[in-house]
């Protein structure tokens, strides 16, 4: 009689193979999907730590007066001109990160202004007593990034811990 | 795609071993050249980050100093070579541009200014602007390095409590030198053929008004393991305000030494 099925199957080494290889390639793809989800907090501090700069640049060199605002609620940031009506800079940051200020951790909302001519910070909120104003970033993993403003000297830096 | 012979069976041959192992060679110099690529791109994305971020930090950083010099209502410094700072040790240069007084019947010396500080161990500088009581003194003439050593003891030590005097970081050198230019050389006629006036700059150190200073710094920022981008930044600051006196030690190192404006001749 003519066989309907090749009725022979797959051996065990085969299942083996496959089943190996299939865990390598999962076990690659998540661990660079968790890699990227943990970079999520260091790249939103990065661009805090960028749109301060930007802020005390513009601040210094061009005509008006420059806030940078960052609404921790909606993890929005604006940088905002007193010349003009609607904020220079928008930037719309991960959500999948939580926003706070360790200075005041109640505090919803960060203005910074800086000064036209040294480049020192001329008003902060939340105000501090040591005059360090500091912005964490932190994803669903625990990452954390800290965005350190120095009020005397108007230096910022990121701080991974 | 199965190539199929003229009874309908399947071919059933398959790939050889060497046919495999020719597609694998192939495909992984492919990918190498790709891998290549994305990674020096990804190279230059990075190289291109620490540029800015270096520029920036030099830039402001040499505003400040620079701000602070112009400014000054007095200065007591000792330039870069003379200070022979050892990067091992927690060992800095302190430079003090504001008013320095003595108070020559307690023996008691304040300084109300700004001080700017330069770490080589953590290359960073501080800065610390305010009004402060820096204890007694021994006499005069060591009085001006006492009062650096006080103001150095003034910064808090290194960690948070530092933190909010931090202006810079990544800073590899940071010098001053006071240009050539402002320093009056003594005369080198002999006495008797010296005028009154210049009898009267014997024994006594002058500064040509306006006092200009050559500031120095070097930046270094690893952007990756071993990477490392640089950045020099240098400019002549005049002192805003004339100055009385000034304290220097020069770089030809003759100690501390007291400068008084040049009256003229």
């Amino acid at each position: 009689m003519k066989k309907l099925w090749n009725n022979k199957g797959i051996t065990l080494i085969e299942i083996l193979v496959v089943v190996a290889i299939m865990s390598i390639a999962v076990g690659g793809a998540s661990i660079s999907i968790s890699l990227a989800y943990s970079r999520d907090a260091e790249k939103c501090a990065k661009t805090i730590n960028s749109a301060l700069e930007n802020t005390r640049m513009m601040s210094m060199s061009e005509k008006g007066n420059f806030t940078m605002e960052l609404d921790m609620t909606n993890n929005m940031l604006y940088i905002k001109s007193s010349e003009e009506s609607e904020p220079v800079v928008t930037e719309d940051l991960q959500r999948r990160v939580t926003i706070s200020s360790p200075t005041d951790p109640g505090a919803a909302t960060v203005t910074v202004q800086f000064d036209k001519s040294t480049g020192k910070v001329l008003s902060m909120s939340p105000e501090s007593s040591d005059g360090i104003l500091r912005i964490a970033s932190e994803n669903n993993n625990g990452k954390k990034a800290t965005v350190v403003l120095v009020k005397g000297t108007g230096k910022h830096y990121v701080e991974y811990k | 795609m199965w190539s199929t012979s003229e009874k309908g069976k399947r071919n059933n041959k398959g790939m050889t071993l060497v046919e495999l192992l020719v597609a694998f060679a192939v495909s992984a110099i492919i990918l190498a050249g790709l891998s290549y690529i994305i990674f020096s791109v990804l190279q230059f994305y990075g190289r291109a980050n620490a540029n800015v971020e270096i520029q920036n930090e030099s830039q402001t950083s040499l505003n400040l100093v620079i701000d602070t010099i112009l400014s000054a209502k007095g200065a007591c410094y000792i330039e870069q070579d003379a200070s022979n700072l050892d990067p091992a040790t927690d060992d800095m240069t302190c430079a003090l541009f504001g008013e320095l007084k003595f108070d020559k019947n307690v023996k008691n010396m304040t300084f109300i200014g700004t001080a700017i500080y330069w770490q080589p161990k953590y290359r960073e500088m501080y800065l610390m602007t305010g009004n402060y009581d820096l204890g007694a003194y021994t006499d005069e003439a060591k009085a001006p390095l006492e009062a650096i050593a006080a103001m150095k003891g003034q910064l808090p030590a290194y960690g948070d409590a530092r933190l909010p005097y931090l202006m810079a970081q990544y800073v590899t050198a940071f010098g001053l030198e006071t240009l050539d230019s402002c320093i009056v050389k003594p005369s080198t006629k002999s006495e008797d053929e010296m005028t009154e006036a210049e009898k009267k700059r014997i024994g006594k150190n002058y500064f040509t008004n306006p006092l200009t200073i050559h500031v120095n710094m070097e930046f270094e920022y690893e952007y990756q393991n071993g990477k490392v981008t640089t950045r020099q930044m240098d400019d002549n600051v005049s002192v805003r305000n004339r100055l009385d006196s000034v304290y220097i030690q020069r770089n030809d190192g003759k100690g501390m030494i007291k400068y008084l404006r040049d009256p003229g001749l």
